[in-house]
């Protein structure tokens, strides 16, 4: 029994081992190209390294002059199609009869979108800051420039928690059965105790999908900053940044993994 | 999916809608309406919990037929 079992492992790795040996290969081959020819125009008398690098300083200087009206603009997008969203679902709401099943799910799916957007601005609005941080005291106007990206962090910090809190809410009056204050620190814990077992195998199939995304997107965040650090001085923190996470993301997956094995699942999750 | 079920017919014998019966089986509306379609098969125990609130079998609601992988075979 156990060695028909090798046998038909041994038969399924045959059969996927030729295209994954293309794959390795066509990686070392196109890797090997941009590294090679990268570097040859780099170094290359023909290349005017010092303007080149003066660009790149002055392309990042101009993010961080950009970065604020951008957040701006991301804030004001989503407060007004948040606040639209919200409301016209809440008045939809109202109107259900509470037996109409495409009704309900039309409702769901449009403030997940709406939550969606809320959620990216959030994320998106903390990224720019930072950008534009970077730049404060390189400015001619800095205290004003300071002033309004703070004003704009924090407005817009707080329209999208508000947001976030009516959606919430919304959802619970739908879903009469979710627990869990917005305000609470251990809300994400209530919400997932009151979701049955349906929504749960769906949050864990989400959960899953995202860590594959993840796992794809820290590989090829590491082999892109390796070849841009060559031509580049963007430093080692990015790829130890990204290294960080993308051992952080599976260590604690593969921790949870082990510790369910022996204890069994939770209950309550 | 193999498994079939006769839960609308159920639930509208004991006159109780969607909401009603996910309240009493500590499901949510959307997982009935889910189950009800037959995009979404129960567990064990809330399968037992809707029969018991219908007042009927497990089998009574949920049907199994199999599927051609199994062939009908049991174990002896």
């Amino acid at each position: 029994m156990k060695e028909n079992r090798k046998k038909a492992i041994k038969q399924e790795d045959k059969k996927s081992f030729l295209s994954f040996l293309i794959l390795i290969g066509v990686s070392f081959l196109v890797g090997g190209m941009i590294g090679f020819f990268g570097g040859g125009i780099f170094s290359s008398d023909k290349f005017d390294s010092e303007h080149f690098f003066m660009w790149f300083r002055e392309l990042q200087f101009d993010m961080g002059i950009y970065a604020v009206g951008l957040m701006l603009c991301l804030v004001v997008v989503n407060l007004l199609f948040g606040t639209m969203n919200y409301l016209k679902n809440r008045k939809r709401f109202a109107a259900w009869d509470g037996e109409s099943e495409e009704e309900f799910n039309k409702i769901d799916y449009s403030l997940n979108w709406g939550i969606m957007f809320t959620n990216m601005t959030l994320i998106l609005s903390m990224v720019l800051f930072g950008i534009a941080f970077y730049v404060m005291g390189s400015t001619d106007h800095s205290f004003t420039y300071m002033i309004v990206t703070i004003v704009t962090f924090v407005f817009g910090t707080f329209s999208c928690v508000v947001l976030q809190k009516a959606v919430i809410n919304l959802a619970k009056e739908m879903c009469p059965e979710k627990q869990g204050s917005f305000y609470d620190m251990n809300f994400k814990k209530k919400w997932m105790e009151s979701c049955d077992e349906a929504e749960r195998l769906l949050i864990y199939q989400c959960a899953y999908r995202s860590f594959g995304v993840i796992n794809g997107v820290c590989s090829t965040m590491v082999v892109l900053l390796l070849l841009i650090g060559m031509f580049l001085e963007i430093g080692i923190l990015p790829l130890i940044t990204v290294g960080i996470i993308w051992l952080i993301l599976n260590l604690s997956y593969l921790f949870e993994a082990q510790k369910l094995g022996k204890y069994g699942m939770k209950k309550d999750q | 999916m193999p498994l079939h079920n006769r839960l609308k017919e159920m639930r509208a014998r004991i006159n109780v809608n969607q909401q009603e019966l996910g309240s009493l089986v500590g499901a949510s509306r959307q997982t009935i309406s889910l189950i009800e379609r037959g995009d979404y098969s129960p567990s064990i125990t809330l399968a037992l919990k809707i029969a018991r609130v219908c007042g009927v079998s497990v089998e009574e609601i949920f049907q199994y037929e199999d599927d051609d992988s199994n062939n009908g075979r049991t174990i002896e």
